[in-house]
Parts: C-alpha cells; structure tokens; sequence
C-alpha cells in the first residue's frame, strides 16, 4: 500500500505533459511532453457524424437458406458482410436458427438499399492546467432499427485518464477505457480516420477498447530516423471487439495482458513501421479463469511518394471452455468452444498529389482480407474477401468515401451472395 | 496471466461424453463407469456369463418400462451442460428416392465438437446422378443445387468403428430374461468433412422435438444412499420409451426395508449386487419361473415368499409410483441419456 502511495505522489507530483491527441492514436503522434502547452487548462468538444448509404446482395447475411447446422454462425462467417466501419453487417437474421454467441451486431436492412447513421460521435477532452493529465471521453450513438423496434445504442466507446509522468520522455499511463494496443487496425477505428469504409476480417479479434490500465513508451534514435515504441495494456476482455467479448466487467476475475512492440523509421521520402503483438489471458466470454485466449500478430507500414503499403497477419487461439455459459456483449451463448484462427489483409492505397483549398485529398485504395477460422469440432470455415475503394476529402471536414467488398466462401462454408456496396459521407466537427 | 484480486464466481464444469469415451479404462460419466457402459473385447459380460466377442458393444442395461421388461443402451450423457441440439444428417438419394449403392450419410460434425450429440434430422438430398462421390463434405451438400425435404430425427451416435452390443458369439441378450433382442449388429460408414467416420443406427423418431427442443423425459436409477451411483437394477424407462430417447437421471434411493427380486438361477445377478452391497434376498427356485421380475425392486420383500407372488410385491416400476416417495429419497440429478431402447 505505500508503495502505491509512492507511486501516486511520483505520479501526482510529476510534471506535467500534454500530447496533441486526435482519437488518442498514441502510436501514431505523440510528441512527448511540451512544457509551453501547460500554461492553460483547455476543454475541447470535437466529433464527427457518419452517414452511410449502403446495399448489401443476398440477404444481407453470410448464411445459406439450406444451410440447418448448429450453431448457424459457427459454418459461415457472419461479418463478411460488413457495411461501415464498425464491422456492423448489413443483418444476421437467421430465419430462427440455433446461433452461439458469434455474431457481429447489424444494422438489419437485408438487401435493401438504405441510408444510415453510421455513428454521430462526440469527444471530450481536458487538459487541467499545470497537470500532467489529460483526460478524454467518447460517447457515440447508434440509430438502428431492428425487428422488433428501435435499437439505438449509445456507447461510451472511450473514458480514460492518462499520465504523462516525465518531463522529457514519452511516457504515458492510461485507466480506464480505451483503445486497443495490438496490431494496428484499431487506428482506423473512427470513420473519419479510416481511409475506407469497411474494416478487416480480423479487425474483430484486434481492434476493440479495453478496459483496464495501460502503458506507452517511445523512445527516438535520432542518428538512425528511428523510433522504438512499447504499448501495452492489462484489461478485462483483451482486444476483441465488445459483441463478442464483454468489456464492463471482468468475469474470471484475472486481467488480460496484450501489447504490441513497435520499430518506425521515418526518411524524408520514406516511412517503415514493423510491429509485433501478443494477447494472454483468459477468455472474458466465460467464468473460467483457466480457459485461455491467446494471440500473436505481426504487423507492417510502408509509405512512400503518395503510396501506402499496410498489412497484418494474426494466430489467435482461444480454448475451450471447461463450464457451460457464454457472454458477450450481445447476450448469452450456451458453450465457449474452442477456437482457432489464422487471418490478415494487405492494403495499398495511394494518395493523388492533387490538392486545393476545397479538394484536400484523393485516396484509392484496395484491400485483400483472408480468415480462416475453426471452432472445436466444426468444419474448418476459410475466406476471402477483395475491398476496392475510394476516399475524397474535401475542406479537411468532410470525407466521402465509396467501397465495393466481393466475399468469398473458400471452403468449409457454402458460397452466398454476400458482397457489399457501401459509402460513407463523414463530417467532422 | 495477471491474477487480480478475485478468483471470479465459480461455475459448474459442462461435461459431455460419448461412446467414443467408453472404451476408456477408467473415469465417471455422470455416474457411470467405462466398465458399465461398454463391454471391450474379450472382457467378461456384465449381466450374463461369458466373453464379449464380435468388438467391443454397448452394454444392454436392465430397465422396466409401462410395467414390461425392456432394456437400454446409453450412447451419450452429458452433465451440467446445455439441453442437446439437432444437427442435420445428410442422406443422399437419387431424384426418385431411393438409395444408391456405396453413397453413405453425411454429418456436419463429428464427436469433438462442442455442439454434437446423438440427435440428427435427417435432410434427404434428391440427387440426379448421385455416385459415392458426389457428397462427402457439408459444403458439398450446401453448394449442392438439389431438392431437399426434411426428415424424422434419428438417434445414430458416431462411434468407433465395429462397435455393436455387448454379447457373446450367440449375439445381444435383455439382460433380465437373457432372451435374444433384434438390433444393429455394428456399425454403418459415413463422411463427416470429406472423412470417414461411422456411426450405430439406433433408429428413427427416437425422441419427440419441437424445432431446435428436444423432449426429455425422465428416468430412474436405483442408488443406495444419495450420492451413490446407480446400482445394476432396472432402471425405470418413461413411457414409450423407443419415442423418448433423451432422459434425465433420476435417482431413487432404496427405501429401508426394500430389496430386489433375483431369481435363484441368476446367480451372476445376485453377485454383481452383493459387489454394490445391496442385500439379496433368497428366493425359492419356484420364482425361477418369474424372470422377468429380476432386479425389480420391491418395498416388500416378503412378498418373495407370499404365494400371491409376483401381486402381493409392492413394485417400484413405474414413474407414477417412484414420484409417490418422499421427495428426498429422489434425486433429480443434473445428468442427462441419449439411451437407445429396446423392447422385446
């Protein structure tokens, strides 16, 4: 206990340290501390609204209408279809069939073609004067309509305090919730950051918040252009997004380690960034502390004259459940079985060097996402998916964004129609 | 793992297991022992003398079912699990209906899936220029262009291949009156995922269900104090109980002053109590001619020797009668049977 006093008063009596936090992509643009900017408290309210305009072939789902297996969503992959950049899908309606607890959460319009609110998002920001804190809080709502009514959802996606104990190092503690530390997809969480529309066919396993405490550390090698960073982060849930992991509670009562070791050099021309990530801990969809989640992923950036090169492969293993019962944050499943999965994407994109007071970018972009995936017992399900796409900012306040997903069922799944056209229009404020 | 502070509530272990487990030299399921369960080759007979020849067999149980001699097997039990689902098997057919020589089933899953279990519906798949190796895979049947119509629920458990029923070279005997019963003889091949595996046909409308829900019914085993596992007399069946295959395992702890009937010629039966230490009683060799009462339980044992035998015996043999004792000489247990019955 008085080493926990100790730590505070250090903490508390540290200086204070403020980075430029857009979305809080520590990973991305932390500058480390600037005593200058500690003069003067400052509140911000920022945000962004995402409206989509969406259609989906088939019936918006990734599941055959001959298909009577159970679980339904254990034979098929029910994110494929995904229409903006939250992973919702266009539906997981499943006529009535038995489904586990895999299912991403849908904005259910089928085939129709519709307009959504993607996200109307809203951040708060505050920097105490004279302190190294820094506090933030994102609160998001979801307008949906579902079968049996409304469904709109509010979200406290992101509510943390972060320390920035030193001086002259890039140091900062985070508690509370907050975003992932594995791999790099979790960046483009937010719309407006997002070069396309639609995520990852792994970003379900990578990019959703925790709740916990975490650490960041970066160091500068300047003789070298480089940087080495460390992120890491002990949380209830992990790293998977919250329909499938519950995030408010812990219900094994031990925490999740995970955390992502990052290299960037940065050239005049030229940007390379590599990483490595890895998860442990208990699966936070069961009681069980002794049923593991476990997950390794490398991950690569290359930017060069307009040209964008990403990508990320990923190994995650989950165990088997030794009690009955499965929570996530879309309700209750009936077993945690095991389960495997190998995935990654690769993206080029390349930035137009056009630019006006108006059009302020030109990106195209394509996109290929492969998964293959395996319950405990069940058909190993493998796919694959093709993303072309384009995004236009205009004024640096609105993106309009197009993108045209072709799924494919490679083996273990019967083939559907299950490709989505969508667009995104984000305005942010 | 960062261990925080608490160990997190505790939860009941799920446990499932199939005849596949049953070979195993030793272990508890639900109950039971491997021993009790499966017969493997060359090992001395449960309830009859002789050796297990023909491959390992599940063992035919003595069970009482609507007041008659029936018994069972127990293909699969799960404890503190979920209710058992239906899968869908595949029974491939050429477009007028009939079956085609050397295409077998196929099966979404095989027994290492968390979601198995001995209930399938079958789906018949009416296929112009059906060959054996037309269907060998879900996805084969899935991306398959065919007529389907649903079918019965059937109760097959996947199993290891040449498995069959306990019994000798004479084949499978009802363990109560040792007279021969009609049933499989082995195994039939199937494919689960382009593999073969092989499953027992127990048989179709095993069980009534309503969509995903199958009915379960009850059935009750004799133990001699709570707690205790079931003990080698008739089990209670529910009525019907070739249309109720999914059962709950209820326990019936003997009351004091009960005991069960053998027959003087049955000897092995006696035995294989007195290992259990349940008390025989001795019967004159004129109630040989009654074996259809062994291993029933009477409250009054002294009826044994009433002339009016066997309808001076106050039997515990039907549900009607076990649910009138008192409640805690009955134990519903958190165990469920996929048992496959049969009548004579």
């Amino acid at each position: 206990m008085k080493r926990l006093l100790a730590i505070f008063l250090l903490i508390s009596s540290a200086a204070f340290a403020e980075e430029e936090v857009v979305d809080v992509v520590e990973d991305e643009g932390g500058d480390g501390f600037t005593a200058d900017e500690a003069k003067e408290e400052s509140l911000r309210i920022t945000g962004y609204i995402d409206v989509g305009l969406v259609k989906a072939t088939g019936n918006g789902t990734s599941f055959s209408a001959d298909d009577t297996r159970s679980p339904l969503d254990y034979g098929a992959d029910a994110f494929a279809p995904a229409v903006n950049s939250r992973g919702e899908v266009a539906s997981t309606d499943t006529g009535g069939r038995f489904t586990n607890a895999f299912l991403p959460r849908s904005v259910g319009i089928g085939s129709a073609p519709s307009f959504l609110i993607n996200t109307a998002s809203a951040d708060v920001r505050f920097q105490p004067r004279g302190l190294p804190i820094f506090l933030f809080a994102r609160m998001q709502l979801m307008p949906r309509l579902s079968s049996t009514g409304d469904s709109t959802r509010v979200e406290l996606q992101q509510a943390f305090g972060r320390v920035s104990p030193l001086k002259n190092h890039e140091l900062a503690l985070f508690l509370g919730r907050f975003d992932s530390v594995f791999g790099i997809e979790y960046l483009e969480n937010e719309a407006n950051l997002r070069p396309g529309v639609t995520p990852s066919l792994i970003a379900r396993y990578t990019t959703g918040h925790g709740l916990g405490a975490k650490v960041f550390y970066r160091f500068q090698l300047p003789a070298i252009w480089s940087a080495v960073s460390f992120n890491f982060a002990a949380t209830n849930n992990g790293t998977r997004i919250e329909a499938l992991v519950p995030v408010d509670a812990s219900l094994t009562g031990n925490f999740v380690g995970s955390g992502r070791i990052g290299y960037e050099l940065n050239l005049q021309h030229l940007q390379v960034k590599l990483g490595a990530s890895g998860l442990l801990g208990p699966r936070n969809d069961q009681r069980s502390p002794t049923a593991a989640q476990m997950a390794l992923a490398g991950d690569l950036r290359i930017s060069a004259y307009g040209f964008s090169l990403a990508g990320e492969v990923l190994r995650l293993i989950d165990e088997h459940a030794p009690a009955g019962g499965k929570v996530t944050g879309l309700g209750v499943g009936e077993l945690a079985s095991g389960f495997r999965v190998w995935g990654g994407w690769g993206r080029l994109s390349y930035t137009l060097p056009w630019k006006t007071e108006v059009l302020t970018g030109i990106t195209l972009l394509g996109r290929y996402d492969r998964r293959a995936a395996q319950f405990e017992g069940f058909t190993e399900v493998q796919t694959d998916r093709f993303t072309a796409g384009a995004r236009i900012d205009l004024w640096d306040v609105l993106a309009i964004k197009l993108e045209a997903l072709f799924n494919r069922e490679l083996s273990g799944a019967p083939n559907v129609e299950n490709d989505v056209f969508t667009s995104s229009a984000v305005f942010t404020w | 793992m960062l261990a925080a502070c608490n160990p997190g509530p505790a939860a009941p272990l799920a446990k499932a297991w199939t005849a596949r487990d049953f070979s195993k030299p030793t272990g508890d399921f639900g109950g039971f022992l491997p021993s009790e369960l499966m017969s493997l080759e060359g090992a001395p007979l449960r309830f009859q003398p002789g050796i297990q020849e023909g491959g390992n067999g599940l063992i035919l149980l003595p069970a009482v079912a609507d007041r008659a001699v029936a018994s069972f097997i127990i293909t699969d039990i799960w404890q503190n699990h979920p209710e058992p689902w239906v899968q869908p098997v595949w029974v491939p057919l050429d477009e007028n209906g009939a079956a085609v020589e050397g295409v077998s089933n196929v099966f979404p899953v095989d027994v290492d899936s968390t979601f198995y279990s001995p209930f399938w519906r079958a789906e018949l798949l009416f296929t112009p220029g059906l060959t054996p190796t037309t269907f060998r895979s879900g996805r084969e049947v899935l991306n398959a262009n065919v007529e389907r119509r649903s079918g019965a629920i059937i109760l097959c458990p996947i199993m290891p291949e040449g498995t069959g029923i306990a019994g000798d070279a004479s084949g499978a005997k009802e363990p109560i009156t040792l007279k021969p019963v009609k049933v499989p003889q082995t195994t039939t091949r199937a494919w689960v995922d382009g593999r073969a595996v092989a499953y027992f046909g127990v048989g179709i409308d095993r069980v009534q269900a309503d969509g995903q829900n199958l009915r379960e019914e009850l059935a009750y085993f004799f133990v001699s104090a709570a707690g205790q596992r079931p003990l080698p007399l008739a089990a209670v069946l529910p009525s019907e109980p070739t249309r109720n295959s999914l059962v709950r395992r209820v326990d019936i702890v003997i009351p004091k002053g009960a005991a069960p009937f053998v027959p003087s010629n049955r000897p092995e039966l006696k035995a294989l109590l007195e290992a259990r230490e349940v008390s025989v009683p001795v019967v004159n060799v004129a109630l040989d001619a009654f074996p259809e009462f062994a291993l029933r339980v009477a409250t009054n044992p002294a009826c044994f020797e009433d002339p009016a035998f066997p309808t001076a015996c106050d039997w515990l043999d039907t549900p009607a009668r076990l649910d009138s004792l008192p409640v805690d000489q009955r134990i519903v247990q958190d165990v469920q049977l996929a048992i496959g019955a049969v009548l004579p």
